[in-house]
């Protein structure tokens, strides 16, 4: 870190120094047979200038002599390279690009936006090369509008031909190549060069204006007179043009064009949406549009669509994130310094992704930069925060690094409280990305991520958690219609829980989670209405369910390890986006998932017509190492279409069938950290679900408005519930507990979004149900008689509205603001006395609800100046979170004190939470 | 100074978000609230456990109640009936008070024996339970307590129990204690006052105070389900399970304790009952809470699958065991028991001009309000003279009742089983 600061420093005394120097940058130096690159450092040494250049560029001049008295840079410089094929260019006034052969325009080249601008200020020298005209020649002729003229042929008197035939070459006077396929225009009419460079045309007799523009070499204009047949090689000088800022707007991110409605998080812009204690969470973000919810404040894991939290597929570059969340889900995981894109499908999944029922979430970071050091840093009231990219082959490869870190742990031993001496609470994530691009159609990217949490609520146990993910992207176009992707990615995640009581039963439990995953995945573009998207990818999971070991000598606890559990998920897929008329674009994809059982494991089969309990096994069967133990499987259709009623209004329709093949168990009413995956077994069934959604999408006022209704209904089969108080950590017969049912969801999303202007944002309000219904013959296998009830976070009036107004560039204000119908609990009807002591009897799981949740957040961002040569970019977030101090009960339990039934209602942020966070960037 | 001063403002702003932290992490920002019972169903409660000691076995048959309401309503006039199955003996129970059956004869659940309990309310229903065995009968290796500080570092004495089956079947464990303890009131004396009316020059005379006040027993029971198992340990032994923790400023432990714990060898059925019972009571953590619903017991109703019956049918093996101890043996150096004694003097009100008779009569007033007030005397002061009190002398004081009479806490016969 010291070496950063250090060098922050430097940086630091650099920049003040070039304003300073910047009005008086007159030279003085003097140099006698050297060599060009000596120079070079010399003026660099004197003067704040750069020079980017290559250095086999220079090695041939090494005899260059000259004496300067306060002369301009330009002036040195136009001595310096008289007698080179060097021209220079200054940027940003202390920047030099040398270049052999070419210029540099400071502009596009004519035309480039259909302006009528002229090719402008210049600074070289006459080539070496014997050139017939200079470039600088062309260019000032060009500002006085004179064109040279071409006389083509000789007159013939007895001539009465009213049209002459003209031909030559068009070459690149560098190269000497001849160029192909250029378009000559002569009068207006264009005229393409053969595969030799050849052209032939008829042109009038007198005068003719020949034009070529061609990107990436200058621009040739001249005045053809024809007095008969004739021969013109066009000779065109390369052309390097520093462009101006390019706004690209495409068409192809629009809501109401696209085919396959993804939601699509604006990370940049999460930095002005106020976020408790500050923190920047893209994935919080994507909680305040329709569709995408949590349990609650101190819940984990997000709902989509009335599906469970584990029905998300989360990918940081290909590679799956188990927990995206630290610390019960307040904060974030993932570095959003670091993230590029965040991409949500929740209506209709690319048949590329699989394994998951409600969602992907693709989550891909940036590209480190390729050109400069770079870094960007926040501090806030809990956590610190560092990214740092730098090139290590400058233009090709670069490497960042980030790592975020959370220093609550000091401040709790630092209190005064002596029950909290023995606390912790602290976490962290890094993240690493290494891109480095072979050629224009080879890319590799290389992620490594980690994440870890510690903390402990009773001085006697320590939860830890931890998330990793590697992936290895190569990205390889073939050609313009064929390109592939490879990625190779692991995950892992696992929690451990150490308990360190007085007694002899001191132990370590651990859980993990692990899979290995390759995907080959490939885009052709077969005609401008046709596009197939096809691969194939597998997944081996590994997963060690739990295991139990004594710490300390005197512990009398029995290590335990259960079986480990492994698993293969493969599929091959085949999608296609189909323009069947102008407005009616179909994209239908299939994939085919299968799922292997794997050996070595033993498993229970259970007696048919009564519960599953160990009295009812019938058999148990053991498998071998690798042996499948049971297949499940089957095709997944992924069909989306959109119809264009008109250039801003259109309808789309999807049908959706998804698998899934591991299950988080939990029989906690909102996801824990130490919840644990299990894979499908023979015992346990792999879920399903179906989803129908049609939509309404329009754009208003030039897209400054876009306006989206969409309703869908959801079918889901197998979904995982347990008996009542199931004992999930360590059981070696979970199938025992088990039980699966069906799920239904439905609902309407509707969101406004303004886009542009002063005041923008969104409303976002979603009605929809949850349900979940568990039948069984059994009345212990059964839940709510087996009717359908609704789910832990089932909430069908969602409300929410981002509204940030930027006062100044400078200054802005943001607003956030939450209305959500209560979740579900579970209440006891009633009270019973049973030993002594009064207990709450439940019957009916989830019939009540908490008080509605709503809350306002504020924020003001305040943007450091906006001087150009600042060493860094600041920028402060000042933030209220539940500005109106409203006590949201997050969950609402009964206990039994003393013998009563106590109901007791916890909240997590009760009060109104200020805080205060600064961001830059150098 | 002034960099102190910012240091110090600093300081307290962390402590304000740091608050917030703490009640992310602890359950601070856990409030009661009150609520009441809607859906409100009448739901039979069964609550039995039939052991293997020779007495007159026990049911208690109640309804659920209201939140509101203060307690159950007991289910009166059931029959009851436990059916050994092998023999088809079949004891029966007669109602003893409302709600309380016991067994018309002693009777001891023996090994190897099925029992099934058989109920018929007032209102024609009839439930059964399931066949249940009785498990292995073990005794407790031993009872003791030892000095420590609980998990949120409070010091006391924890009452641990170590227990052992070489057998290693009995694996699940259940228990039950009854707490008797001592407490001497610190400022007894042996004489009292009697406040004399009517008679000039006489205010008030002593008289001998019978000894009954000065110590006395309390008793209290265990109001939670302490179950625990030996499944996860190699051998089927409990060592130093902690049973019951006293804080060194309770009063249980201000004087001498006595404990008399009961174990219960109980089924893996029984356990998972239990166990439910008491996850479903406790708060776990603030942030993840077990999913409760209707813990399902081993008895079902006869007439309507559907009606939900609440209880156990639990046949376990009980052993039990008492022990005494002083609480100087181990806690003499801390903090005990406050009484929240202050010693009142009787003082003329001089600052608002009380006279002499007003402050007879006020004095007179608290003395004789024994509900709340104990009068006492300094034991070693000069010795009292004999006959009536004229006037108010610094002899006496008055004090809370807790602090010279014990039966505000407990009765003063000695329990049969006491041992000093």
């Amino acid at each position: 870190m010291k070496k950063y600061l250090g060098l922050i420093f430097l940086m630091y005394i650099q920049t003040q120094s070039i304003s300073a120097q910047q009005k008086d940058s007159l030279l003085t130096l003097s140099f006698k047979n050297t060599d060009v690159l000596s120079v070079i450092h010399l003026i660099e040494e004197q003067t704040d200038y750069h020079f980017y250049f290559i250095d086999s560029w220079l090695k041939e001049y090494n005899d260059v002599s000259g004496d300067y008295k306060n002369e301009s840079i330009i002036n040195v410089l136009n001595g310096l390279f008289e007698n080179t094929i060097i021209n220079f260019f200054i940027i940003e006034n202390d920047k030099i690009i040398l270049t052999p052969n070419s210029i540099i325009y400071d502009k596009v080249p004519d035309g480039f936006f259909g302006r009528d601008s002229i090719v402008t200020y210049t600074e070289n020298t006459i080539g070496k090369t014997k050139s017939s005209s200079s470039v600088f020649a062309n260019a000032k002729k060009s500002k006085k509008n004179k064109i040279e003229t071409i006389r083509i042929g000789k007159a013939n008197a007895d001539n009465t031909k009213q049209k002459f035939v003209l031909s030559g070459y068009v070459k690149n006077r560098q190269t000497g190549n001849p160029l192909s396929n250029i378009f000559i225009n002569l009068n207006g009419v264009a005229v393409a060069t053969n595969s030799k460079g050849f052209y032939e045309t008829e042109l009038n007799t007198g005068l003719n204006i020949l034009e070529v523009k061609v990107l990436a070499m200058e621009n040739v204009r001249k005045r053809i007179i024809m007095y008969n047949d004739g021969q013109y090689d066009i000779i065109l000088n390369e052309g390097i043009e520093q462009l101006d800022e390019v706004v690209l707007q495409t068409k192809t991110y629009n809501n109401v064009d696209e085919v396959v409605t993804k939601t699509k998080i604006d990370v940049k812009e999460s930095k002005n949406i106020p976020l408790a204690l500050g923190e920047r969470d893209v994935l919080k973000v994507a909680t305040s549009l329709p569709g995408i919810t949590t349990a609650g404040e101190g819940a984990l894991g997000y709902n989509v669509r009335g599906g469970k939290s584990d029905q998300n597929l989360i990918l940081l570059d290909d590679a799956v994130i188990y927990n995206p969340q630290h610390f019960f889900g307040i904060f974030s995981a993932l570095n959003p310094f670091a993230l590029g894109d965040v991409n949500i499908y929740k209506n209709n999944i690319p048949a590329a992704y699989g394994g998951r029922l409600s969602s992907v979430f693709d989550l891909t970071t940036k590209d480190a930069s390729v050109e400069e050091f770079k870094g960007e840093a926040s501090i806030g009231p809990v956590t610190g925060n560092v990214l740092l990219e730098t090139p290590i082959i400058k233009g090709k490869s670069g490497l960042m690094v980030g790592g975020r870190v959370a220093y609550a742990n000091w401040i709790l031993d630092a209190l005064d409280e002596e029950s909290l001496k023995n606390s912790e609470a602290s976490f962290y994530d890094i993240i690493a990305k290494y891109n480095h691009r072979f050629s224009e159609n080879s890319k590799i990217e290389a992620t490594a991520y980690i994440s870890r949490d510690d903390f402990s609520i009773t001085s006697d146990s320590l939860y830890v958690y931890n998330n990793r993910a590697l992936s290895l992207k190569w990205n390889y176009r073939f050609n313009d219609k064929h390109a592939a992707k490879l990625s190779l990615s692991n995950s892992r995640y696992d929690f451990d829980i150490e308990f360190d009581g007085d007694t002899n039963t001191d132990f370590d439990i651990g859980y993990s989670i692990d899979e290995k995953d390759i995907k080959l995945q490939l885009k052709y573009l077969y005609n401008d209405n046709i596009k197939f998207d096809y691969g194939v990818s597998s997944k081996l999971y590994t997963v060690n369910p739990g295991s139990i070991q004594p710490t300390g000598t005197e512990s009398i606890i029995t290590p335990l390890r259960l079986d480990e559990e492994r698993g293969l998920e493969s599929a091959i897929f085949l999608a296609s986006e189909i323009d069947i008329t102008k407005n009616f674009t179909l994209d239908t994809g299939i994939r085919y998932s299968v799922f292997n059982a794997l050996g070595k494991a033993t498993q229970n089969v259970f007696q048919e017509g009564v519960p599953r309990s160990l009295e009812t096994i019938r058999e148990t069967i053991s498998y071998d190492e690798n042996e499948v133990i049971k297949t499940y499987g089957g095709p997944e259709l992924r069909i989306s279409g959109r119809y264009l009623l008109n250039e801003d209004l259109s309808i789309k329709a999807s049908y959706n069938k998804t698998y899934q093949f591991i299950n988080t168990l939990s029989n906690n009413t909102t996801v824990s950290p130490i919840d644990t995956w299990k894979l499908s077994d023979l015992n346990i069934k792999p879920q399903s679900s179906q989803q129908y959604s049609l939509g309404v999408y329009k754009n208003m006022r030039e897209r400054a408005y876009e306006l989206s209704l969409e309703g869908f209904y959801k079918f889901s089969k197998n979904i995982l519930d347990f008996k009542t108080g199931a004992e999930i950590l360590l059981n070696e017969n979970i199938e025992t507990e088990v039980l699966q049912g069906k799920g239904r969801a439905y609902g309407v999303e509707f969101l406004l979004k303004k886009q542009k202007g002063k005041l923008y944002g969104w409303l976002g309000y979603t009605y929809s149900r949850s349900f979940i219904q568990l039948e069984s013959e059994f009345r212990e296998e059964q839940v709510n008689r087996g009717d359908f009830f609704p789910s832990n976070f089932d909430k069908p009036h969602d409300f929410s509205m981002v509204l940030n107004y930027k006062f100044t560039k400078r200054f802005s204000l943001a607003t956030n603001f939450v209305y959500q119908t209560g979740r579900p609990v579970t209440f006891p009807i009633g009270s019973f006395r049973f030993d002594g002591a009064d207990f709450s009897v439940f019957s009916e799981r989830n019939k009540f609800r908490i008080p509605d949740y709503y809350r306002l957040d504020l924020g003001f961002n305040i943007e450091g100046n906006h001087k150009l040569n600042k060493l860094s970019h600041s920028f402060w977030t000042i933030s209220i979170y539940n500005v109106l101090g409203r006590n949201n009960p997050f969950s609402v339990f009964f206990v039994t004190e003393d013998g009563k039934v106590k109901g007791l209602q916890s909240s997590i942020f009760s009060i109104p939470v200020p805080s205060i966070t600064y961001n830059f960037k150098f | 100074m002034k960099f102190a001063n910012k240091l110090i403002r600093y300081k307290e702003k962390g402590k304000i978000l740091f608050l917030i932290f703490i009640c992310l992490l602890f359950s601070q920002c856990v409030e009661e609230f009150d609520f009441e019972t809607e859906d409100f169903e009448s739901i039979l409660v069964v609550n039995t456990t039939v052991t293997n000691e020779v007495k007159r076995q026990q049911v208690l048959l109640s309804r659920t109640f209201r939140f509101e309401d203060n307690g159950p309503l007991l289910e009166s006039g059931a029959t009851i009936k436990v059916v050994e199955e092998n023999t088809g003996i079949e004891y029966l129970f007669e109602e003893v008070s409302s709600g309380t059956y016991l067994s018309v004869q002693e009777f001891a659940a023996m090994p190897d024996k099925k029992y099934q309990l058989i109920i018929n309310t007032s209102d024609g229903r009839s439930y059964v339970s399931e066949k249940v065995m009785l498990p292995n009968e073990i005794s407790i290796d031993r009872v003791y307590p030892k000095r420590m500080a609980n998990t949120r570092g409070v010091e006391g004495i924890g009452i641990l129990v170590d227990t052992f089956d070489p057998t290693s079947t009995s694996k699940y464990y259940r228990y039950k204690f009854e707490e008797t303890y001592r407490i001497t009131a610190p400022f007894w004396s042996p004489q009292d006052i009697v406040i004399i009316t009517g008679e000039e020059d006489c205010i008030y005379d002593f008289i001998e105070r019978p000894e009954g006040r000065r110590v006395c027993y309390a008793d209290n029971f265990s109001n939670s389900i302490i179950i625990t198992n030996t499944t996860a340990f190699n051998e089927d032994r409990l060592t130093g399970f902690l049973l019951n923790f006293l804080p060194s400023d309770d009063i249980r432990v201000v004087d001498r304790y006595s404990i008399l714990v009961k174990q219960f060898v109980q089924s893996k059925e029984a356990n998972g009952f239990y166990q439910i019972l008491k996850d479903f009571s406790e708060s776990e953590s603030l942030f993840s809470q077990v999913q409760p619903g209707f813990i399902e017991g081993n008895i079902i109703s006869e007439n309507n699958k559907d009606e939900i019956v609440l209880g156990f049918f639990d046949v376990s093996s009980v052993s039990e065991r008492r022990i005494f101890f002083d609480s100087n043996d181990f806690i003499g150096d801390l903090t005990k028991f406050d009484f929240g004694c202050q010693a009142i003097l009787p003082v003329i009100d001089v600052e608002n001009e009380e006279t002499r008779e007003a402050f007879e009569r006020r004095w007179i007033r608290v003395a004789s309000d024994r509900s709340n007030m104990f009068v006492s005397m300094e034991s070693n002061g000069p010795p009292e003279p004999e006959g009536c009190k004229s006037t108010i002398d610094g002899f006496t004081f008055v004090t809370p009742r807790e602090c010279g009479d014990c039966t505000a806490f407990g009765r003063s016969e000695v329990p049969d089983f006491w041992e000093d």
